[in-house]
């Protein structure tokens, strides 16, 4: 770590941002609370903070969340960018953080005590990310925007499994004639249709059947004949035994760290958690050469223009095959996280993992009470004490009911059901401890009235 | 119908048991939590299954309140296809 303080932010689903508006899509309905609870997620970035270090949100972070980060130790400076009641005003009109930065006086309270020496660590580069380094005269190098929203499509990857002699079984497809000729090839089995910048829970289709297939088919005919450039990656669907990721850093002068590996727990293509792994279990992928292999995978990206953050997802298919490169993540991740929340609680001699319930409700939950609740039934974590939850986000919870409350007077109707998500680790000294603590808090919100989904 | 709905709804959810939790009056979006990802796959598989196509831009979410208003939608998208 550097001496000089970081500035800590981001947007998250980078991806969508990356994605030329030009590409067609596959099937999709719009997902507003989606949207929204994405805008919030920024608040999972405390756990990179250093005590020097500056986090900027996009929202105002709850008081008493930020009271439970001290007790962690998480003592860093904190600005948000959005005053809590634009909040409705500003999710109508952005998606990106750094644009906000480049609004004039944003950082003005700032500025004369963060910004000097500080250099920045951002979730992922974005569009603006370059003009924000220089407008506040920060820090260090940037990779180029372009080369970062290469190295991050799958067609790089794709390319990149070839490049390198790994196992590569996908193709990619230009035009909806080579969809249907691929598709036909592909569909004796199950097969994925990925969009080049598609991320959990959005981009990904699993065809299961002609039908299925000759339907997506029709609807990206559409796109095409409307002069969208149809760009796809066609690969069988593997039976797997696990998803897991490896996280790296590319320094500026092309050092590469190791930073660890975290398994993925997802359901379906949905993202819901991750869990360090052990040394043991990283030496076991080391001896069939997956490490080396994924020094390979950062060498490549550097000679390619991007240092930074990476990870790289993989996957063990049930015949004990690794597949190296599943996707690449040149910008922080969610296993990232975890890794330095991990490293957190490494003093004390524990472990967590990150996962999040998915939820609805009536009434505004008031993140102060559930932390008071979680204290009171013994299951929020301290550092004294050998298990519990560490919650991770305030805003994710509430964000829904806050956004609406401020569009009502304009008319907007009120959905019978508030979305939200819980995100939290869950430290425990095994998985049964880990599956008592996680019903535990499920039914908490059960009891205030609340539907689980996930 | 509304026995194959229910069966598609929980497939796409991986639950098997929730299959036994579902009646006609149940809301998908607000009772079964279905997100975007489950929602594109629980179409595609209606649209398979029933051998009908559904309009996506067009499509009301108010629709998935309740499996009796979507069975209703899939019979009037069968009229419209059928009147074509």
């Amino acid at each position: 770590m550097t001496e000089s303080p970081s500035i800590i932010l981001g947007t998250f689903d980078a991806e969508s941002i990356w994605r030329d508006s030009h590409l067609a899509q596959l099937p999709f309905f719009p997902d507003h609370e989606r949207r929204l609870l994405i805008l919030a997620m920024d608040e999972l970035l405390f756990s990179l903070c250093q005590s020097q270090d500056y986090w900027i949100t996009r929202f105002p972070i709850d008081d008493a969340f930020r009271s439970y980060l001290k007790v962690l130790g998480y003592e860093m400076n904190h600005y948000a960018v959005v005053p809590i009641e634009q909040m409705a005003y500003h999710v109508e009109r952005s998606t990106c953080l750094f644009e906000e930065l480049l609004e004039p006086h944003i950082l003005d309270d700032l500025q004369p005590t963060m910004l000097d020496h500080a250099r920045c660590v951002p979730y992922a580069i974005m569009p603006q990310t370059a003009r924000v380094w220089e407008t506040y005269q920060l820090k260090g190098r940037l990779p180029d925007y372009e080369r970062v929203r290469k190295v991050n499509s799958k067609v790089y990857s794709h390319q990149l499994r070839r490049r390198l002699s790994f196992k590569h079984d996908g193709t990619i497809i230009r035009s909806v004639r080579e969809l249907e000729m691929v598709g036909e090839r592909f569909s004796r089995d199950s097969f994925l249709i990925k969009d080049p910048y598609g991320v959990s829970g959005k981009g990904n289709l699993l065809i299961q059947s002609n039908r299925m297939l000759q339907r997506v088919i029709a609807y990206i005919q559409k796109q095409e004949q409307a002069g969208k450039k149809v760009t796809f990656l066609l690969e069988p669907y593997h039976n797997k035994v696990r998803d897991f990721s490896c996280h790296m850093v590319i320094e500026e002068q092309g050092d590469i760290r190791l930073l660890g590996i975290q398994e993925i727990i997802n359901q379906q293509f949905n993202y819901m958690g991750s869990r360090s792994m052990s040394d043991l279990e990283i030496e076991a992928l080391a001896q069939q050469g997956y490490i080396e292999q994924m020094f390979m995978v950062a060498k490549a990206l550097y000679e390619d223009g991007y240092f930074g953050y990476l990870g790289i997802d993989s996957m063990e298919l049930t015949n004990g095959e690794i597949i190296p490169i599943v996707e690449i993540n040149a910008r922080q991740s969610m296993g990232l996280l975890n890794h330095a929340l991990d490293q957190k609680l490494r003093q004390w001699g524990k472990q967590g993992s990150i996962l999040f319930i998915s939820l609805g409700y009536t009434e505004r939950l008031d993140i102060s009470k559930v932390l008071t609740e979680l204290d009171d039934r013994k299951l929020l974590y301290e550092p004294d004490k050998d298990q519990g939850i560490i919650p991770l986000t305030s805003n994710l919870l509430t964000i829904h009911y806050d956004v609406i409350s401020q569009q009502r007077h304009k008319g907007m109707s009120v959905p019978s059901l508030y979305k939200g998500r819980w995100y939290m680790s869950v430290v425990a000294q095994d998985i049964e401890e880990k599956k008592r603590l996680v019903q535990e808090v499920s039914t908490l919100f059960e009891e205030w009235g609340c539907k689980i989904f996930s | 119908m509304h026995q194959t709905i229910m069966n598609l709804l929980s497939e796409v959810k991986g639950t098997p048991e929730l299959v036994h939790q579902l009646t006609p009056e149940t809301d998908m979006i607000n009772e079964v939590g279905l997100d975007s990802l489950q929602m594109i796959n629980f179409i595609l598989a209606v649209e398979t299954t029933f051998d009908l196509q559904i309009d996506y831009e067009e499509f009301d979410m108010a629709h998935l309140s309740s499996i009796n208003q979507f069975v209703d939608f899939l019979h009037s998208v069968k009229e419209k296809a059928g009147s074509l």
